[in-house]
């Protein structure tokens, strides 16, 4: 008997999924961004299959064909010291999405914790302290605090991680504030506070779920803004260290030799363009999906 | 008067008043007196008819006593027991036993969780059953509201409005309370489907025992619901009877206020309004209640001592209490 | 034989959704003569707000879309006439909109709205009107809705004012365009009863007084009893029954308006009704014919077809086969 079975997540939401589905495929733009986006996973995760010169990844040198131009042998070219620009992109991209996820995953279960907290007994002094810290690391002008955190420890990529993180891990407090502050007056907050809910329960099962739609487009929006950033901290040294192939370090590199051998910074530069771009009309998607859900 | 059982819940005095906040548009500080001194009773077999408009405090009234928001003064009893200062170990045994069935249906339930959910979380919280006997006692749940089992997998975006009141008034009993707070539990929906709601609640006050502090600003519907009517002005009740008595000889002014402002639907009932007393000014706010009788300066018929003098509660007849100057010292 | 002020025939609106497409309004017809004050009653989702917002031209298309029929303001056809007509139309028509609280903009003062719009609907009639005239008409028309000090009101944000003021202000806009049909979409429900009351005798004064067209949305049987000459009963995007106010309510003769005035709790005592069983329609597969088939006790097999409008008396019309001839 249906009524009896217990429909998973999926099962129960079928209707919302596809209407969600259809209005997101309604804006070609959005489609790009998803398309891109997934190409740019499948070429980061099987990069040594499918770049046709892994070893160019590594530590390699080969002056024999080092600076030529684009070809059918090397699409993208070759950088001064010989490797494959087009393999070392793609190794880039593993590097730039890496980043992306692990800030992320650093920087989302706190913020929104800390929101909710905060939101939810706001009025009270951990509201205050915790916004108020808020305050301190987003008043800071973020690339100098990344540059700051990320020279004062070990140049390389799990730093300039570390770096980020801290200064991205407000915005998601704020976001989540925001929302659970204006949550807490609503009536079905109220009403399992009368059944004799615990404030975590109110919290991760009444109020969270009802945040997921913003934090999870805020989440798509940020990972062009992280790989942006990272690529700026490899850009003055702070990241990606050489020879491994980072974006950003490819164009910080790249530059010495413009405009002769332009295709050692303007490919890598084209690259980030493109990843960033590809989730940015992700989120947008996204976003205007989530967003507008009623008529 | 009718022997409507014992008394169930007592409140003597109970005051909520919020600080104003001293802000640059406050001159000073001040309190927001939403509740300012409500005595009643409310017994086993009652539905006591709470009936105000905006600003009355009775919506905050119901809220104190389901402890949404502290009483500021005066006494709470509940089944015998002082409860005003109740300790947080005490809370949750109480919150057993008194719930709340809140006004908008469509805000009520969250939108992100199924009904079955939402239904669960009282058995929960309460460790009423366990597993199995949880989801087919949550069927039954749905059974006396008359939903179908089928709706536990559903979200409330698929629900009618009646419908989602329904589940609200499940929730409320999942915890088989002794006693139910219903806030406006129909003024959100159409008149078509209110009678099937009242009905509803009419049925399990009977089956279930269940004494009800009805809370509404619609009269005509507490002449047909009610066993006894308070009307509530800027915090305070002003008058208090059995519901016949109290449509047959409405004594506060602003009761006649009231009646004779009621847009009816048959000449019968034209009849039965008092006579018609033109309401002039605005409601004022709890902000600035005004000195004396808090009513005296919308009152057609108010005297010198009205706007000094602050009139005490009397009894008219045993249970027909008013707050009127125009009925002291007539004892 | 002069134009009705308003006249929709046989009017049929679709919405065209992802979950398919809505056929909300079943062939409609209304008529408005001058100087009348008619009511249209109905419950959540009849469609009588979408009537209006069709004829207001503030009906979102898409996903609206009106598939056939005719709206008509004095003989003017609203669907074909030229975009300069229809805005001159449009100015000579009013609406009071629901829930003040959210029809008035929180963040400009009340006199700046309510000067804006004697500003636009002086421009669209092809006058001028500057600076010091605009405030002088603004403030007639607070005074003339009733609020005792306009100067102070003028100055003030909505937010400031009760939600019965914030009423009059909205009475206040719709009047000072100087329209000859004013739409009133549920005036009152937002109000305690007691300011409900004087809204409503407001309401009934001024339209007296200037012997106005007045066409009032409500699902509250109550206010229609009060303020209108005769009143139309719509279910489900169809028509059930149209009659003099008076007659509507002591004859009752559509089955839906029987049961929607014996659902409303009386003063008289008598008991709660136990409503009117089923639920509305789904308008993506609604049912052929009579609509109100599938929760009429009466129903027969005839009501597959849809009932014409049969004519009681004059007047009155009951779109029922209970009534057939």
């Amino acid at each position: 008997m249906e009524e009896n079975e217990y429909r998973g997540f999926l099962a129960r939401n079928r209707e919302r999924i596809g209407k969600g589905w259809h209005k997101f495929s309604r804006n070609p733009l959005s489609i790009v961004g998803l398309t891109a986006v997934l190409l740019i996973i499948f070429l980061a995760v099987f990069a040594p299959y499918i770049a046709p010169y892994p070893k160019h990844a590594g530590k390699f040198v080969d002056f024999a064909e080092a600076s030529q131009p684009p070809s059918w042998k090397h699409p993208f070219g070759t950088d001064v010291v010989g490797r494959d620009v087009l393999s070392r992109i793609l190794f880039g991209y593993r590097f730039s999405l890496v980043m992306a996820v692990i800030v992320l995953a650093l920087v989302v279960p706190p913020g929104v914790v800390l929101g909710l907290i905060a939101g939810y007994l706001k009025g009270k002094w951990i509201d205050t302290v915790i916004m108020r810290i808020t305050d301190i690391f987003l008043s800071i002008p973020p690339l100098v605090l990344a540059l700051a955190i990320a020279s004062v420890l070990t140049p390389n990529l799990f730093n300039s991680m570390i770096a980020v993180s801290l200064m991205w891990w407000p915005w998601y407090c704020r976001l989540v504030y925001g929302i659970t502050s204006s949550l807490r007056n609503e009536f079905f907050v109220q009403a399992a506070d009368v059944i004799g809910a615990g404030k975590g329960h109110i919290l991760l099962r009444e109020i969270l779920p009802n945040c997921i739609s913003p934090i999870s487009t805020k989440m798509s929006l940020d990972v062009g803004w992280v790989i942006l950033l990272g690529a700026a901290l490899s850009f003055v040294g702070l990241g990606v260290q050489p020879p491994k192939p980072g974006l950003g370090t490819m164009v910080s590199d790249g530059m010495k030799y413009l405009p002769d051998q332009w295709w050692t910074a303007v490919f890598p530069a084209i690259a980030i363009l493109i990843v960033v771009l590809a989730f940015n009309l992700l989120g947008d998607g996204l976003r205007d999906l989530l967003t507008a859900e009623e008529v | 008067m009718k022997d409507l059982g014992e008394a169930m819940l007592v409140l003597e005095q109970v005051k909520k008043y919020f600080p104003l906040p001293r802000g640059i548009f406050e001159r000073k500080g001040g309190y927001i007196k939403a509740v300012d001194g409500v005595t009643f009773s409310v017994h086993r077999e009652d539905i006591l008819g709470l009936v105000g408009e905006s600003g009355s405090g009775k919506s905050t009234l119901g809220y104190t006593l389901v402890r949404i928001y502290r009483p500021t003064a005066g006494k709470i009893s509940f089944l015998g027991e002082d409860i005003t200062r109740i300790n947080r170990g005490e809370l949750k045994g109480f919150k057993k036993k008194m719930q709340i069935v809140f006004q908008d249906p469509g805000s009520s339930l969250n939108p992100r969780r199924t009904i079955e959910q939402t239904l669960e979380l009282p058995l929960r919280v309460h460790s009423i059953d366990g597993g199995k006997e949880r989801r087919s006692r949550i069927r039954e749940l749905l059974s006396v509201v008359g939903l179908p089992g089928v709706y536990m997998q559903k979200y409330p975006s698929a629900l009618s409005g009646g419908q989602k009141q329904r589940v609200a008034i499940a929730r409320a009993l999942a915890t088989e309370p002794s006693f139910l707070i219903l806030d406006e539990p129909t003024s959100a929906l159409d008149v078509s489907v209110q009678g099937k709601i009242i009905s509803l609640l009419l049925v399990l006050h009977n089956e279930f025992d269940l004494p009800y502090l009805f809370i509404t600003h619609d009269l005509s519907l507490m002449r047909n619901v009610a066993t006894r009517v308070a009307i509530m002005y800027l915090g305070r009740i002003c008058e208090m009877a059995p519901t016949a008595e109290f449509f047959a000889e409405p004594l506060h002014p602003y009761t006649q206020m009231l009646l004779s402002s009621i847009p009816v639907v048959t000449d019968e009932e034209e009849t039965l309004k008092p006579k018609k007393v033109t309401s002039t000014g605005e409601v004022p706010s709890p902000v600035n209640v005004p000195p004396g009788c808090s009513f005296h300066p919308r009152c057609p018929v108010k005297m010198d001592i009205c706007s000094q003098i602050d009139p005490m509660m009397t009894a008219e007849t045993d249970a027909h209490h008013v707050r009127c100057h125009l009925y002291l010292g007539r004892d | 034989m002069p134009f009705p002020i308003l006249e929709v025939r046989d009017l049929r609106i679709d919405f065209d959704m992802y979950e398919g497409t809505f056929k909300v309004l079943d062939g409609f017809s209304l008529v408005v003569e001058k100087g009348e004050k008619v009511g249209i009653v109905g419950e959540t989702g009849c469609g009588k707000s979408i009537t209006m917002q069709a004829v207001l031209g503030i009906l979102p298309m898409p996903p609206g879309r009106i598939s056939s029929g005719e709206m008509c303001f004095l003989g003017e056809n609203l669907l074909t006439v030229t975009p300069k007509a229809l805005k001159n139309i449009r100015s000579r028509i009013s609406l009071i909109p629901q829930d003040p609280s959210a029809s008035l903009n929180p963040v400009f003062k009340v006199g700046t709205q309510l000067t804006d719009v004697i500003k636009h609907s002086a421009s669209s009639r092809g006058q001028t009107a500057d600076a010091k005239e605009r405030r002088r008409l603004a403030l007639n028309a607070l005074r003339e809705v009733g609020l005792p000090d306009p100067e102070r009101n003028m100055n003030s944000y909505p937010i400031q004012l009760s939600g019965g003021m914030q009423q009059r202000i909205l009475i206040a806009m719709a009047l000072v365009t100087e329209p000859e049909l004013l739409v009133a979409d549920e005036p009152s429900t937002a109000l305690d009863v007691t300011i409900q009351d004087q809204i409503l005798r407001l309401m009934k004064e001024l339209v007296d007084k200037r012997q106005l067209t007045i066409v009032i949305i409500t699902h509250n049987l109550g206010v229609v009893r009060e303020l209108t000459d005769r009143t139309y009963v719509m279910y489900a995007g169809q028509l059930a029954e149209v009659a003099r106010t008076k007659h509507l309510f002591s004859e009752r003769k559509h089955p839906y308006t029987q049961g929607l005035i014996e659902s409303v709790p009386k003063l008289t005592g008598d008991g709660i009704s136990p409503g009117i069983e089923g639920m509305i329609p789904d308008y993506s597969n609604p049912p052929k014919g009579c609509r109100f088939r599938p929760r009429c006790e009466y129903a027969m097999a005839i009501c597959e077809e849809k009932p014409p409008d049969f004519v009681i008396e004059e007047e009155h019309k009951v779109a029922c086969f209970l009534y057939r001839q």
